[in-house]
């Protein structure tokens, strides 16, 4: 008998060498538990780590049904520097945020603001921010300048800011926006993903990636943060020339195995004559799953390029360390 | 070959996994159970790219730590059908960024002959070590075959290899982990 028939079923007759194996790696098997149990196995100086993001992850589980009932929390607004003001519609001071009022700040404070029940917003200095919708369905905010950092725990499109260059719809997430006054600026996320769009160009901007706003433009290609200072830049030219060949090659030259997320919008956005070129640098650092032909790639078929994404996205998102999540998840609470 | 009762089979190596896609998508629109049972069909595909990767005392915790995030991203995945790879490449950059002081471990050529059978006391300890040391795309399936006890077609079924592949890997792989456990003893 062939060893390989072991090999391949472990029901079959037990090869003596393979079994001696088994055998000897049995110890390290996989021990079923239950999942979001695994606090009590950690060691004493990681438990406070394992609790807090068994805390958030339950806050995730049990957010479906109890969902209804934390939206209708009043969004409160706390100094955390200076005097923050806030405003009803009709311009009335307030001290909570109402649909139509407005929270500002000026060089000297910042505020923070909780987002119904499923998170919290903080505005930096010279920020003004406005509550669009509080209800059932979403929570709409709008930047209309100034840095807003928002922690949010709710089922993907449930929480979006709108700015006056983009839409930024939450998939579920910690992330940065900035606004300037004349609606330029970026986004950074730091755990899950947010989606910018902008008259149905999306950009998905997962964990550890960033992309640009421009007033009356596209959202910006998703870069990683730690992308070179050449890709930044080339990013940053094609983000401002998108038809301009040149800025298409630059960011092709700059890109690097850590950059697929950039080449796969690119691919999109690419006028059709620099689309091969896209195509081929992406492939050579990742090649496309069988069924993503080169030819239905270039045409822009969604279902091919939604399985190529598939394929590539487990290497985008790069998650903040351990302890940075968690404390995430003890400051969004 | 006995004839194996099919009420001996393990569990994964019986149930289809063709039903994966409903599951993933029930578990996308917010079903909990769904992604419960997600989490006991893969958990142990999960453990087994890991300890093919990572320090052995993390790996039982790190299976949560894929389960987090793969709950947070579960909405990202496109492909429904495509769960298994993208867990485990979720696993994969789970034990990279938690445990980079494993890929300093050197890998072997393919090119190693054939040699005799490994001797028989040996330690989990160097038979893990062993069979880290291998080429990455033999290292995971042998590692789920051998420590997980998982059959080939299980293996092909939830990572999304073919048969053939996984077939090769795993015979390519044991005739390595021979020759590395060999020479370790040498």
């Amino acid at each position: 008998m062939s060893d390989d028939d072991y090999l391949w079923d472990p029901l079959a007759t037990p090869d003596p060498e393979i079994a001696e194996l088994e055998s000897r790696l049995r110890p390290l098997a996989y021990r079923p538990e239950p999942l979001r149990h695994a606090v009590a196995a950690v060691p004493p100086e990681r438990r406070l780590v394992r609790r807090a993001m068994a805390a958030a992850a339950a806050a995730v589980l049990i957010a479906g049904g109890w969902y209804a009932t934390r939206t209708a929390a009043p969004w409160t607004v706390a100094a955390i520097q200076g005097a923050p003001v806030v405003r009803t519609s009709g311009g009335a001071p307030s001290a909570v945020l109402t649909v139509g009022g407005v929270v500002e700040t000026n060089a000297r404070s910042s505020a923070r603001v909780a987002v119904g029940r499923i998170g919290r917003a903080e505005l930096g200095p010279q920020s003004r921010l406005r509550l669009v919708r509080a209800g059932g369905a979403e929570h709409r905010l709008a930047l209309e300048h100034g840095t807003l950092h928002a922690w949010i725990d709710a089922p993907p499109r449930y929480f979006l800011v709108e700015t006056a260059s983009a839409l930024a719809t939450d998939l579920g997430c910690v992330y940065t926006l900035t606004v300037d006054e004349a609606g330029n600026g970026a986004l950074t996320v730091e755990e899950g993903e947010v989606e910018l769009e902008r008259d149905g160009v999306r950009s998905s901007v997962l964990a550890g990636n960033r992309s640009a706003l421009h007033r009356g433009a596209a959202p910006g290609l998703p870069y990683p943060v730690s992308a070179s200072r050449s890709l930044a830049d080339a990013v940053a030219r094609f983000d401002a020339s998108p038809h301009d060949t040149r800025a298409v090659n630059d960011v092709l030259v700059a890109s690097d195995a850590r950059s697929t997320i950039t080449l796969w919008h690119l691919l999109q956005r690419a006028e059709p004559a620099d689309r091969g070129r896209v195509y081929d640098r992406l492939a050579t650092i990742s090649p496309p799953p069988a069924t993503v032909t080169r030819e239905r790639a270039l045409r822009g078929e969604s279902g091919a390029l939604q399985r190529w994404r598939t394929a590539l996205q487990p290497a985008w998102a790069v998650e903040a360390p351990l302890w940075r999540r968690a404390w995430n998840a003890l400051r969004s609470r | 070959m006995r004839a194996v009762p099919s009420s001996e089979r393990s569990p994964l190596a019986t149930r289809t996994i063709d039903d994966v896609a409903p599951l993933v998508q029930a578990a996308q629109g917010g079903d909990r159970t769904a992604f419960g049972t997600l989490y006991e069909r893969y958990a142990r595909l999960v453990h087994g790219v890991l300890l093919a990767h990572a320090d052995r005392d993390d790996v039982q915790d790190l299976v949560q730590e894929v389960f987090f995030r793969a709950l947070r991203q579960l909405h990202t995945l496109r492909d429904a059908s495509a769960f298994g790879g993208w867990i485990a490449a979720m696993a994969r950059n789970e034990a990279r960024m938690h445990h980079r002081g494993m890929r300093q471990h050197v890998e072997l050529s393919d090119q190693h002959p054939s040699a005799a059978p490994p001797p028989a006391a040996l330690g989990t300890d160097e038979v893990l070590r062993a069979l880290r040391a291998l080429p990455e795309r033999y290292r995971e399936p042998l590692t789920l075959r051998l420590v997980e006890e998982m059959s080939g077609e299980e293996i092909a079924r939830l990572t999304g290899l073919t048969h053939g592949t996984v077939r090769v890997y795993l015979h390519h792989g044991l005739r390595l982990l021979r020759d590395q456990l060999r020479d370790a003893h040498e």
